[in-house]
C-alpha cells in the first residue's frame, strides 16, 4: 500500500521536469544525400576551356553516393563568389553547401589560375577557399583535388578523387588470338594508358603501398610469372617464374615483400618473397588449395583462400607468428579473395549466394558478413584509400565492366570500359 | 600330478576360449560394420573392372590380326578426344573420360620421346586466384592418371590458365561446363 | 550359494579315514556323493561360464567323470575348488574388463555423439544467430524502405511547399514577411501532424490540466524531433560521436540562437547536427505562451548516430 504511494511520487517526479532544461535527442538522420550546389566556374580566360571544372566535381561527388548534386537548371541564380551570394536563395532550394569559383588565364605561363569558395548556407560563411593552378592537361586533376577538398571539409573523412585505379582489359580479335592490356587510369575511368601489352593473360595487379609500382601475373612468356613494374618508367623485372604456378601477388605494408602464391613444390602454397634479397619463405603447408593470400595493414596476420576445410574455397586468417591458419568464414560453399579494411577490422572478399557471386563485408572480431552488391558475376573487390567505396568488376550485359559500390552498400555506379572486357580492378592508396 | 595339471590345462584352454570369444564377440561388431560400408563399392569395382575384361577376353577370340587392328582404330579414334570435362569446383576425372586418358596413357607409355602439355581451365564464376589454383589441380588429376598407366613424369607439362581462357563465351551453363576442362596438347 | 555349501560338505568328507571298513558304505555313499558333487560343480562350473563360448563342454566332462582318474580326482579336489574359484575369479575379473571396456566404448561413442551433438548445436546456433541477424538485417531495411518512402513523401510535400513559398515570394513581394512565415509555419505544422511517423501523444484520461500539458508538451517535442531528422546529414565514420546544442526560439518559433554546448572532437559532425538546425528557420512550438517559455524557449538538443 505504501509502495503504490512511492512509487506515484516518483512518477509525479520523473514527470516533472520544470527544473530541468528539456532535451530532445537526436539519434536519426536522414537518408537522402547531402544537398550541395557546385555552381559553373565562370571563365574569363578569354578561351574555351578544355575542362569543365564544376563537372568534373559534380561527377566525383554525386558518384561518393554522400552528396545529392543540384541541377544547373534549377539554380536560381549563378554566382561566381561567397560575396555575390544569396543565402535565402540556396535556403529555399534545400541546399546546405554551395561551391562557387572561376578561372583566369595567367598570361606571363598561359597556366589557368582557378579560384574556388565553398560556403555553408546556414552558417552563412566560406568553409574552404584556395586559388590553384594548373595547365590545360592539368586541369583535370585539378578538378579533383578541388572534389577531395570538398569532401574533406563537409564530412571530415580524406576525399580519394585524385586516385588512380589499374586493370587489365581483353579483346577478342580473332577467335584464338586475344590482346590484353595492363591499364591504368584516374579514380573516374579517365585518362587511362597502358602499362603493359600482350596477347597472353595477365591478371592481378597490385598497387606498392609507395603507389609507385605494380605487382602482376603476365603469361607474356608462355607460362605465368610474376612481375613488378615502376609505372612512371615502365620499367618491369620479373620476380618469379618457378614451375607451376606463380599468381596473387601482393605487397607487404612497408613494400619489402610480397606474398604469392607458387605450386614449385607441390601444390598451391603460400609464399612471402623478399624483394631485397629474393628469399622465399613458405607461410602454408597443407595438400588443399592456398591462394590469394593478403596482409593486415599492421603487417601482423596474413587472410587467405583455401579449401582445406572440406573441398570448397573457405577464408582463413593466421597470425604472420605462428603460422596457424583459422578458418573465418562459414556462410555458403564459397568465400575467397578476402582483402583488409585499411584498419583491418573489415574483410571484404567474394561470396557466393544463390548462384550468384558478391561482394560481402565481414567483421573479423563477431565474423558478422553484409552482402554489398547483388549481380550475379561480381569479383576483385578493391578498397578506395579512404576506407568509403569498393571497385569491383561485374558482367553487365555479357561484358565485363568495373563498378564501384559504397561500403555501406548504399551509391553505386560503372566505369566506362575503354578495351573491351574490363577486370581485375585495384584502386591506388593516397597518391601524396 | 598328471590330473592336476590336466585341469589347470582345462582351465587355461576354457579362459583362453572365453578370452577368445570376448575378443571375437567385439572385434566382429566392428567388422561386421564395415563390411557392410564396403560390400558396394567392392561390388562396384568388380563390376566396372569386369566389363572391359570380359571385352577383351571376346576381342581376342576373334582374328588376332583383324582384332589388333580394329583394336588400334579404336585406340586412335579414342586418343582424339582431347577436352576432359570437370564439375564445378570439383578436379576429379569423371567416368566419361576414362576411356580416352588410357588410351592416351597407352600411346604415351609406348612412345616415351612424346611429350604433352595439360592444360587446365575454369569456367568464369568464382575467384581469379583461386581458378589458377582449381585449374592447375584439374591438369595435375589427368596427370596422375596418366602416370599410373605408365606415363613417365618427364613426358608431362602442367599449366594452368584458371578462367583466363574461355573455350566458349556467354553466362549460361552449358558454356560454362565447356570451359571447365583440361587440354592434351602435343608438342 | 550351491558352490560354497558344497566345499563344506568336501572338507569334512576328507577328514573320514578310508582305513575304517565301517566307513565303507559311507565311503561309497561318499564316492557318489562326491561324484555328484563333481558333476554338480562341473555343471555349475561349465554352466556359469558362458555355454555359448565354449566349444566342447560335452567331451570333457565325459573325461572327467571317468573311474580311472576317480582318485585323483578326489586328491584334486581342493584344487578343483581353487581351479574354480580362480576360473570364476578370472571370469569374472574378464566379466568386469569387457564390462569396463563396453563402458568405455559406449562412454567414447556417447562423449563422441556429445561432441558431435555440441557441434550440431554450437552450428545451429551459429546459424540461428546468423539467421537472427539477417532476419535484423531485413526487418531494419523494411523499416528503411518504409521510412524512406514516408522521408521520400515528406520530401515531396516540403519541397512543393517550397515551390509554392518561393512562388508566393517572387509574386507576392508586397505580402509581409511576416505573415508569410506565419503561412508556411501552420502548413508546416499541418504537414508534421498528418505524417504518419510522428508519434502524437493524446491521452484521453487526461484529466489534470498537468497531465495535458505533457501530452501537449511531448507532441511538440515530436515534432521537432522529427523535423530535425529529416534534415540530418550524417557524416561517414561518426560511431560513437555525440554533439549537444542549446537552441533558443522566440514565441513565433523562430529560431534565435544555436550554440555547441558540448563538441564531439569532430568538426565535419558538429557542423552536421548545426546545419540540421540552422536548416529550419521556423520550429514547430505551442501557442500557450506559458507552456512556450517552460519548454521550448531555452532547450537542449543532443546528436548521436543510431547504434550499429
Amino acid at each position: 500500500m505504501n509502495n503504490r504511494v512511492v512509487y506515484f511520487l516518483l512518477a509525479m517526479l520523473a514527470y516533472s521536469p520544470v527544473f530541468a532544461e528539456l532535451t530532445i535527442e537526436i539519434t536519426k538522420g536522414s537518408d537522402s544525400a547531402l544537398p550541395i550546389s557546385i555552381v559553373p566556374f565562370a571563365n574569363r580566360s578569354g578561351q574555351p576551356m578544355p575542362e569543365q571544372i564544376a563537372r568534373v566535381v559534380s561527377n566525383d561527388l554525386q558518384r561518393s553516393g554522400d552528396f545529392d548534386v543540384l541541377p544547373t537548371s534549377k539554380m536560381l541564380s549563378l554566382p561566381n563568389s561567397s560575396s555575390q551570394i544569396h543565402y535565402r536563395d540556396w535556403r529555399l532550394l534545400g541546399q546546405n553547401y554551395v561551391l562557387v569559383g572561376e578561372v583566369a588565364l595567367d598570361v606571363p605561363t598561359g597556366n589557368y589560375k582557378v579560384t574556388y569558395e565553398l560556403v555553408d548556407v546556414y552558417q552563412q560563411k566560406r568553409i574552404v577557399g584556395e586559388v590553384l593552378s594548373a595547365n590545360a592537361k592539368g586541369l583535370r586533376k585539378l578538378s579533383h583535388r578541388i572534389s577531395d577538398r570538398v569532401y574533406e571539409a563537409v564530412t571530415g573523412v580524406r576525399g580519394a578523387f585524385s586516385t588512380r585505379i589499374a586493370y587489365v582489359t581483353s579483346k577478342r580479335l580473332t577467335k584464338n588470338k586475344t590482346e590484353y592490356r595492363l591499364q591504368v587510369s584516374d579514380s573516374d575511368g579517365q585518362n587511362s594508358f597502358t602499362l603493359f601489352k600482350s596477347h597472353e593473360p595477365m591478371l592481378s595487379p597490385a598497387w606498392s603501398n609507395d603507389a609507385q609500382h605494380l605487382a602482376y601475373v603476365s603469361f607474356h612468356s608462355g607460362r605465368p610469372a610474376i612481375y613488378i613494374q615502376h609505372i612512371k618508367s615502365g620499367q618491369q623485372r620479373k620476380v618469379t617464374g618457378f614451375r607451376g604456378i606463380n599468381s596473387s601477388p601482393m605487397w607487404s605494408p612497408d613494400d619489402s615483400k610480397l606474398l604469392m602464391t607458387l605450386s614449385k613444390d607441390g601444390n598451391a602454397e603460400i609464399y612471402s618473397f623478399d624483394l631485397a634479397s629474393s628469399s622465399l619463405t613458405r607461410l602454408t603447408n597443407h595438400y588443399g588449395i592456398d591462394t590469394e593470400a593478403s596482409w593486415s595493414p599492421d603487417g601482423q596476420r596474413v587472410v587467405f583462400t583455401s579449401n582445406r576445410g572440406g573441398g570448397n574455397p573457405q577464408i582463413y586468417q593466421m597470425s604472420i607468428r605462428d603460422l596457424v591458419p583459422e578458418r573465418i568464414s562459414f556462410e555458403g560453399r564459397y568465400n575467397a579473395r578476402p582483402r583488409y579494411s585499411r584498419d583491418g577490422k573489415s574483410i571484404y572478399y567474394v561470396h557466393q549466394a544463390g548462384g550468384g557471386f558478391h561482394i560481402a563485408s565481414m567483421d573479423t572480431e563477431t565474423l558478422e558478413n553484409v552482402i554489398l552488391t547483388s549481380t550475379p558475376l561480381d569479383e576483385s573487390p578493391s578498397l578506395s584509400p579512404n576506407g568509403r567505396m569498393i571497385i569491383y568488376s561485374t558482367k553487365l550485359k555479357g561484358k565485363g565492366v568495373l563498378a564501384v559500390v559504397s561500403v555501406d552498400g548504399g551509391a553505386k555506379y560503372f566505369l566506362p570500359s575503354d578495351h573491351g572486357d574490363v577486370k581485375e580492378p585495384a584502386w591506388s592508396p593516397f597518391l601524396n | 600330478m598328471k590330473s592336476n595339471s590336466f585341469k589347470h590345462g582345462l582351465a587355461f584352454v576354457l579362459s583362453g576360449l572365453l578370452l577368445a570369444g570376448c575378443e571375437s564377440m567385439s572385434t566382429v561388431d566392428e567388422t561386421e560394420d564395415e563390411f557392410v560400408s564396403e560390400t558396394p563399392e567392392e561390388q562396384a569395382v568388380n563390376e566396372t573392372s569386369g566389363a572391359p575384361e570380359d571385352a577383351q577376353v571376346n576381342a581376342e577370340a576373334m582374328a588376332a590380326q583383324q582384332a589388333k587392328e580394329a583394336a588400334e582404330r579404336e585406340q586412335a579414334a579414342l586418343r582424339e578426344v582431347r577436352t576432359f570435362y570437370f564439375d564445378f569446383d570439383q578436379s576429379a576425372i569423371k567416368s566419361e573420360s576414362r576411356a580416352a586418358l588410357a588410351a592416351h596413357a597407352m600411346f604415351l607409355a609406348a612412345n616415351p620421346a612424346l611429350k604433352v602439355v595439360l592444360e587446365g581451365h575454369c569456367d568464369e564464376r568464382g575467384t581469379k586466384g583461386y581458378n589458377i589454383a582449381l585449374g592447375e589441380s584439374r591438369a595435375k588429376s589427368i596427370a596422375s592418371f596418366l602416370k599410373v598407366n605408365g606415363v613417365s613424369d618427364a613426358q608431362l607439362e602442367v599449366v594452368s590458365y584458371g578462367e583466363e581462357r574461355a573455350a566458349e563465351l556467354g553466362q549460361t551453363e552449358a558454356a560454362w561446363a565447356k570451359n571447365r576442362r583440361v587440354y592434351i596438347e602435343y608438342k | 550359494m550351491t558352490n560354497s555349501r558344497s566345499s563344506d560338505r568336501v572338507a569334512k568328507n576328507k577328514k573320514i579315514g578310508l582305513a575304517n571298513p565301517e566307513n565303507r558304505r559311507s565311503l561309497v555313499f561318499s564316492i557318489i556323493l562326491h561324484l555328484v558333487m563333481v558333476a554338480v560343480l562341473l555343471f555349475s562350473w561349465d554352466f556359469s561360464e558362458s555355454v555359448k563360448r565354449i566349444e566342447q563342454p560335452a567331451s570333457m566332462k565325459a573325461r572327467v567323470l571317468s573311474a580311472a582318474e576317480l582318485e585323483a580326482l578326489r586328491a584334486d579336489k581342493q584344487q578343483v575348488k581353487d581351479a574354480a574359484l580362480k576360473e570364476k575369479k578370472k571370469k569374472s575379473d574378464l566379466e568386469a574388463k569387457k564390462k569396463r571396456l563396453k563402458d568405455e566404448k559406449r562412454r567414447k561413442d556417447l562423449a563422441k555423439k556429445k561432441a558431435a551433438e555440441k557441434k550440431k548445436q554450437d552450428a545451429a546456433k551459429k546459424k540461428a544467430l546468423i539467421k537472427k541477424k539477417e532476419k535484423e538485417q531485413r526487418d531494419k531495411k523494411a523499416r528503411e524502405e518504409k521510412q524512406r518512402q514516408q522521408e521520400a513523401e515528406r520530401k515531396k510535400r516540403e519541397q512543393e511547399e517550397r515551390r509554392k513559398a518561393l512562388e508566393d515570394s517572387k509574386t507576392e513581394t508586397a505580402r509581409s514577411e511576416k505573415q508569410l512565415e506565419r503561412e508556411r509555419r501552420l502548413a508546416e505544422r499541418l504537414a508534421q501532424a498528418s505524417s504518419s511517423d510522428v508519434p502524437i501523444v493524446q491521452d484521453a484520461n487526461a484529466s489534470g490540466s498537468g497531465l495535458a500539458e505533457i501530452s501537449e508538451r511531448d507532441r511538440f517535442i515530436a515534432l521537432i524531433r522529427s523535423r530535425v531528422e529529416s534534415r540530418w546529414h550524417i557524416p561517414p565514420k561518426s560511431r560513437g560521436l555525440k554533439v549537444v546544442l542549446r537552441i533558443r526560439l522566440l514565441p513565433s518559433g523562430e529560431r534565435s540562437r544555436v550554440e555547441v554546448v558540448s563538441s564531439s572532437g569532430s568538426k565535419a559532425f558538429d557542423t552536421s547536427a548545426l546545419n540540421a538546425v540552422n536548416s529550419i528557420r521556423i520550429f514547430p512550438v505551442p501557442d500557450d505562451p506559458a507552456l512556450f517559455d517552460r519548454y521550448f524557449r531555452n532547450f537542449l538538443q543532443s546528436f548521436s548516430p543510431p547504434e550499429e
